[in-house]
């Protein structure tokens, strides 16, 4: 069964707890490992042989990017733009390496360079103004992506993609005023793609701003009637910002279009669970399930729902257990098998494992952190525990850096 | 008497093969003072109108009577007191059961949107002072000795606006002698950045309500020592406080880390909770995520709202009893030592009944004397109560009768009618205002009456109050750990007045003894390191303590 759209983006389940958290990006696997190095062994032979190959250094410059490796990747694409210097992407490379190693001259010499040669290149600027999204090198990011919205006047509907991955780039730097803008700036290009709505009403209700949040998915409604996935979605922002009830409205909009949908039971669910009606919630949920059995968020949730009951701990672990088996990636879902095992079970064996999965993959996920800590104490693994307290109270510090006033 | 014993319905499904029975906790409205808490109410929702409803109960003519003031707000958005009907009160102890209006005559008719208060003797000499918090700002009371007070604010150095985020909006506060010289200091809880300018406009089911915290930036909260000359040095920077930032709620002053030193709990909303941990050098730490406070086991910050640290299974270390909004629970930490806290919301019982309000104020005391700590928690949803959501926003409160072995239940809806009342409340105040050794509690409700539960619990447990007079340590004896021991076992208790949100309650200490009539040992560890010991108390008495 093909995911449909509205069940995946009622799975941003995680929303709450995950949203800030990235996961890391996937682990390449040993056989692509083994095509990279043999890729950068052939351009290391190839510069070898002739160190002004402008194309082996710039493919072994973009390799050493990938591998954040910013200082050599630096000097290959410098060298690169000293044999053309009317090559755009190389100066956006350096771009880039300024930004990893928060050179503030350098990458402002760079984004003077890639305005002079593609001004109007928006793939290009879109890449750059992702790249210096959050960074510390705030002139530079300030004009780079004045520059990107300049260019939307000019842009076809295919851009509206570049400009909701900008949004995307600006969310998770939390620069939220900015990612609004490119979010409005993608619906406004491309208004046939229900998800730039999803992505601006989120953000919006992310902030508490239900009515703006709610307008926009009123738009979306308007502009795909007949979409069940937009009902969902339109659902699922009201419940994000708090308003159980509109929720509860939409899904029984969406009901009307197709009872069956699994993502339509998921919102009831979520509703039901907000509601503190918990048997109905399971129930709810259990037939979302049997509709979409390879649905993590299901399990997700009704793990939630069965935790809130009296005695639903083991159900509760066993759905999270299950939608852990069919989504590996969320850090939320060892959050919650690590809080059960740490609070009910007081097996803080069992909750050290998780909660260090959670950590790993959510750095930012606070309260794991405090759970970890305490899970080490109870283990009398002291070390263990100062060692993670230290490892937070450095997130902590870099998070409370990044979040001051300019 | 006969002795009614009840089962709680809730006991019947959690400890069925048990006989577990608790003394039945009851209430019965008594007669306030008229009082209404103003809240400037306007078409357009702004962020005090749904807080506010501080209140504090103390002896201010030192008649062994505790009385009742009670702050109030203001017009909104000019945030000026513009009639009597916005005037914070002072309702004198009659001791019949009435209270007389003394606000003019005391001259804490007040200025501004006023939230909360916190009562202590800073300057020693007896007679207990005044600090209200407010809206870009907080009023300090020198209670004359005389009925009247004198507002200090300016002269005592209170009334400067922060150097980085200007007037302030205060909440909560509690005094407390954070480095034993025996002068009580001043921790102020600051809210958010709020300007009536610039408030954002927020709608709820398409009609206007408050906005939610996040809306607002934080602010760290206040440290003024006491100079002892009637003027305070604000050391939130050099102590460590400032360097927290929080959108403050509440404060817990306690000895949470057992080194004779008070520590300090501040609940935040929709932020991680605060613990400040006293280094014993006019420094504190920040250390709620290490001691397991910082968050519930719901992984996210909770909308804290009112604390409350006691000793909840008489183990020596004072717990954490927080409110929150609905659907949050109200967590319950248990003090562990040095490894720090568990929380045992879900485990101790409080959790499911808890879920369905959204908690305020709250206390930790032995409603019905058994020798176990209740708690209770004034419960309001934070939504406007004109709103869509009108029918959620008024609840009823909530009281948890202390089963022993960290179990609780729910006897709120055997506790009487009075409990039964739905308000959209805020402020509790708790203490014993017809000295018959039950605790009381006086409550404000949002665009309500001034209320007040007297407590008629029918079991005829027995029971002390103990007031400390310090000499060498505060004069309040503000921060004294008490160890009492009884046949029936050890308790434990402090002196504090700060307790739930935006209020004051008896700095006497209560203990409720159960059926022993005869405290064999009392044991005060004062703030000044003073150790004392009284042997053979009578119980059923107010017992006055003065440090030797």
């Amino acid at each position: 069964m093909k995911l449909p759209l509205a069940l995946a983006l009622a799975l941003s389940w995680l929303s709450s707890a995950d949203s800030y958290c990235q996961s890391p990006p996937a682990r390449s696997t040993q056989r692509e490992q083994t095509a990279r190095e043999a890729t950068k062994q052939g351009l290391l032979q190839a510069l070898e042989q002739d160190p002004n190959n402008a194309k082996a250094l710039f493919q072994l410059g973009r390799l050493m990017v990938e591998e954040e490796d910013f200082v050599a990747a630096a000097s290959l694409f410098r060298k690169h733009v000293a044999i053309s210097p009317a090559e755009p992407a190389a100066w956006a490379y350096l771009l880039r390496c300024a930004v990893g190693q928060h050179e503030a001259r350098e990458a402002a010499d760079a984004q003077r360079q890639i305005e002079q040669l593609a001004p109007a290149n928006l793939a290009l600027h879109a890449q750059a103004a992702c790249w210096l999204a959050g960074s510390e090198i705030s002139e530079v990011t300030g004009r780079e992506f004045e520059l990107v919205m300049s260019l939307a006047p000019n842009q076809m509907v295919n851009g509206g993609s570049l400009y909701s991955r900008l949004g995307q780039c600006y969310e998770h730097a939390r620069d939220l005023n900015r990612a609004k803008r490119a979010f409005q700036a993608a619906i406004d290009l491309d208004p046939d793609t229900e998800t730039n709505y999803f992505h601006l009403a989120h953000l919006l209700a992310k902030e508490g701003k239900a009515g703006p949040a709610s307008e926009i998915m009123a738009g979306a409604v308007a502009h795909f009637p007949r979409s069940v996935a937009t009902r969902v979605e339109a659902g699922n922002i009201e419940l994000e910002a708090g308003n159980p009830e509109r929720a509860l409205e939409a899904q029984q909009q969406a009901a009307t279009l197709d009872p069956q949908f699994p993502g339509v039971l998921l919102l009831l669910g979520r509703v039901q669970l907000i509601e503190r009606r918990y048997p109905e919630a399971i129930a709810t949920l259990e037939r979302a399930a049997k509709l979409a059995p390879a649905e993590a968020g299901i399990h997700f949730y009704a793990g939630q729902a069965w935790m809130k009951t009296e005695q639903g701990t083991e159900h509760a672990i066993e759905q999270f257990k299950r939608s852990l088996e069919l989504d590996a990636s969320r850090p939320s879902t060892y959050y919650w098998l690590g809080s059960l095992y740490f609070h009910r079970n007081h097996d803080y064996r069992v909750a050290v494992q998780y909660l260090e999965q959670a950590v790993n993959r959510a750095p930012e996920l606070a309260a794991a952190h405090q759970m970890l800590i305490q899970s080490y104490e109870r283990l009398g693994k002291d070390a263990k525990a100062a060692v993670q307290l230290r490892r937070y109270e450095e997130i902590a510090q870099r998070k409370a850096k990044a979040e001051a006033p300019e | 008497m006969t002795r009614l014993r009840l089962v709680p319905a809730v006991l019947l499904s959690l400890f069925a093969a048990t006989t577990t029975t608790v003394d039945p906790i009851r209430f019965e409205d008594s007669r306030a003072p008229q009082f209404v808490t103003r809240t400037g109410r306007t078409a357009r929702k702004y962020l005090p109108q749904t807080m506010g409803g501080g209140v504090a109960v103390f002896d201010y003519n030192n008649d062994g009577l505790l009385d009742i003031f009670v702050v109030n707000g203001a017009t909104m958005p000019g945030l000026v007191k513009d009639g009597p009907q916005y005037y914070d009160r002072l309702f004198r102890n009659n001791g019949d059961g009435t209270f007389t209006d003394v606000t003019d005559t005391a001259g804490v008719a007040g200025q501004g949107f006023n939230i909360g208060v916190a009562i202590g003797d800073y300057d020693n000499d007896g007679f207990e002072d005044i600090f209200v918090t407010g809206v870009h700002r907080n009023t300090l009371y020198h209670n004359n000795g005389d009925g009247s007070f004198t507002d200090v604010t300016e002269r005592a150095g209170l009334a400067r606006p922060d150097p980085q985020y200007g007037k302030l909006w205060a909440v909560g506060a509690t005094w407390v002698d954070y480095d034993r010289d025996g002068l009580l200091d001043l921790f102020v809880v600051n809210y958010v950045q709020w300007d009536p300018e610039t408030e954002p406009v927020c709608e709820k089911g398409g009609l206007p309500d408050y906005c939610y915290p996040r809306a607002y930036a934080g602010v760290p909260n206040s440290l003024f020592h006491n100079n002892g000359d009637g003027t305070f040095t604000d050391v939130s920077a050099a102590s460590g406080i400032r360097q927290s930032v929080g959108k403050g709620m509440a404060v817990a002053a306690a000895d949470f880390d057992g080194d004779g030193w008070p520590d300090l709990f501040v609940s935040n909303d929709t932020l991680p909770n605060s613990l400040f941990l006293n280094r014993r050098n006019g420094t504190f730490k920040e250390a709620a995520i290490e001691k397991g406070v910082a968050f519930t086991e719901n992984g996210s910050a909770i909308s804290g709202m009112g604390v409350d640290a006691r000793d909840i299974d008489n183990d020596g270390r004072p717990d954490i009893f927080e409110t929150a909004l609905l659907n949050e629970t109200m967590p319950l930490f248990r003090n562990l030592g040095q490894v720090g806290f568990e929380e045992i919301t879900f485990a101790s019982g409080v959790a499911h009944a808890s879920l369905a309000k959204t908690g305020w104020s709250n206390g930790i005391y032995d409603f019905n004397n058994d020798g176990r700590k209740d708690l209770f928690a004034a419960c309001g949803h934070v939504m406007d109560a004109q709103g869509s959501l009108k029918a959620t926003v008024p609840q009823t409160n909530i009281i948890f009768a202390n089963l022993g072995k960290e179990q609780f239940a729910d006897v709120s809806a055997g506790a009487g009618a009075a409990l039964a009342r739905r308000g959209v409340y805020r402020g509790a105040a708790f203490g014993d205002l017809d000295n018959d050794g039950r605790v009381d509690i006086v409550l404000t409700e949002l665009d309500g009456p001034l209320r007040i539960l007297r407590n008629v619990s029918p079991v005829a447990n027995h029971w002390l109050l103990i007031r400390t007079i310090g000499t060498k340590s505060n004069r309040d004896g503000i921060g004294t750990r008490i160890r009492l021991v009884t046949e029936e076992g050890v308790q434990y208790n402090s002196v504090s007045t700060s307790v739930g949100y935006a209020g004051s309650s008896d700095v006497r200490v209560h203990f409720g003894l159960g059926r022993r009539a005869l405290v064999q040992e009392i044991e005060l560890f004062w703030p000044s390191g003073t150790h004392q010991v009284l042997k053979n108390v009578k119980a059923d008495q107010v017992l006055t303590v003065r440090e030797p």
